[in-house]
């Protein structure tokens, strides 16, 4: 065996996997050439070193931020297929047209005193989308005068802006089953205060593993959909910080007892 | 074997259950943090690297055809992060900014023998990671999957597309490369 022939076999060697031939031309080789003895035992070296080398643990908030890249993608991830389903090419005019109408239109239903209920889906569709993913445009619903707020706090610990107020069960504002235009608002408002950056993941971490749609609507606003028959799991994840719940009667576990899925405003302070 | 559990997992979080895919990051978490680790050099971006593997994996998990195949899909998947972001870090300066040449970062003080001990240790496992890093793409990823990862010769014949007795050739080109390198840094030597 020449000395150009032995360094390809190294690995097979250190592996144990050469023939029988080879192996007794390499072994003798190596008995008699100090030069490729030495770079045996040289690679043999770099094999050690490389192999006492250990693997870093993951960071322990590997998981979390998972969690927390896929809740700030979730509402991405449902406008795209439509967006590829729609699969359409406007000019660039063309879309700035259609855009300001949209705009235009949207102003018009909003401010207009006579809303149309035939344009919005009815509530079972509304559930039926939400099973299926899709992101249902909030509105914010009209704050009655009268409107109560449940409040809670952590520990006593009681913000500035977050004024004590008592509880109650009366639902001031609160939309009748059949006003089309309403259901697709939010059923409650939180805010959530002083919460830090972890517990917030731990927040979104705890929702997630409940199968709870979010979407972000920006930094700190996320819509959540959650199933009525866990709006008591809802409050006792909100009871662990400091938070503002509208209406008041949404403090009761039997809140929207007429409706499957629920959908709560959450915005961070 | 932990993961022999990977294809029903899969199974489960096909079907929406959301812990099936936590399960399955926590499986691989450790694995594929080093792998992006041996790419990026730097454990935030290590970090970030890994979330967005896994966040692909969440949201590309109906193009597995196989459960079985879970492990080589995941690497498949990963290879091809950890690559589209070391060229984009590259091409940032990322790597040029980084102070690999400084044999002191890095080094943290555990409870070896002496700190003097732990210090030679970790000063020669930081030697043998920047050889490594210095390595050509393909030698350092083959490196990565065999000798750090402990992937067998026929999972990275199927991760990296390519016949077994091709990976053990390039691996054995990979070695030697690094063993020049380590030659020349002072450490292989006897």
């Amino acid at each position: 065996m020449q000395c150009t022939q032995t360094q390809p076999l190294f690995t097979d060697f250190a592996d144990n996997t050469l023939g029988r031939e080879e192996l007794h031309a390499l072994t003798d080789h190596l008995l008699g050439c100090p030069t490729c003895a030495q770079e045996w035992r040289e690679f043999q070296q770099t094999l050690s070193l490389v192999h006492s080398l250990e693997a870093q643990a993951p960071p322990a908030d590997l998981l979390p931020g998972i969690h927390l890249k896929l809740a700030k993608k979730g509402m991405l991830d449902r406008l795209w297929p439509l967006a590829e389903k729609l699969n359409f090419s406007l000019s660039i005019p063309a879309a700035a047209a259609i855009f300001t109408i949209a705009m235009l239109a949207g102003f018009l239903l909003k401010t207009s005193p006579m809303e149309q209920p035939g344009l919005f889906p009815s509530r079972p569709a509304r559930i039926s989308a939400l099973r299926q993913g899709e992101l249902l445009t909030p509105r914010r619903p009209p704050i009655a005068p009268k409107a109560m707020f449940a409040v809670s706090h952590n520990g006593g610990q009681q913000g500035g802006d977050l004024a004590p107020l008592p509880r109650t069960a009366l639902a001031t504002h609160l939309a009748p089953e059949n006003d089309a235009p309403h259901l697709l608002s939010p059923d409650m408002h939180v805010i959530l205060a002083g919460i830090d950056h972890a517990s917030q993941v731990a927040f979104f971490q705890e929702m997630l593993q409940r199968n709870w749609y979010i979407h972000r609507i920006n930094s700190s606003l996320f819509l959540v959909h959650l199933p009525q028959a866990e709006l008591g799991d809802f409050h006792d994840l909100l009871g662990r910080h400091r938070f503002a719940l509208m209406p008041a009667a949404a403090a009761d576990a039997s809140f929207g007892g007429g409706k499957s899925v629920l959908t709560a405003a959450i915005r961070f302070q | 074997m932990p993961y022999q559990e990977a294809p029903e997992l899969v199974r489960a979080f096909r079907q929406g259950d959301q812990q099936a895919f936590n399960r399955l990051v926590t499986l691989y978490q450790r694995k594929i943090y080093n792998l992006a680790l041996g790419y990026v050099k730097q454990e935030d971006e290590a970090k970030d690297l890994a979330q967005d593997i896994f966040v692909t994996v969440f949201r590309q998990i109906d193009k597995l055809k196989d459960e079985s195949k879970f492990g080589a899909w995941l690497y498949q998947l990963a290879l091809n992060h950890c690559r589209n972001r070391y060229q984009k870090l590259r091409r940032r300066g990322f790597f040029s900014n980084q102070s690999l040449d400084d044999p002191e970062a890095d080094l943290h003080l555990s409870s070896g023998a002496t700190p003097e001990k732990d210090y030679e240790r970790q000063n020669t496992a930081l030697l043998v990671r920047k050889a490594i890093a210095s390595l050509a793409p393909a030698e350092k990823e083959v490196i990565l999957l065999r000798d750090l990862q402990e992937l067998s010769y026929e999972e990275i014949s199927e991760i990296l597309a390519l016949p077994m007795g091709t990976v053990k050739s390039k691996l054995n080109r990979a070695r030697l490369a690094l063993k020049n390198r380590l030659k020349h840094d002072g450490l292989a030597k006897t």
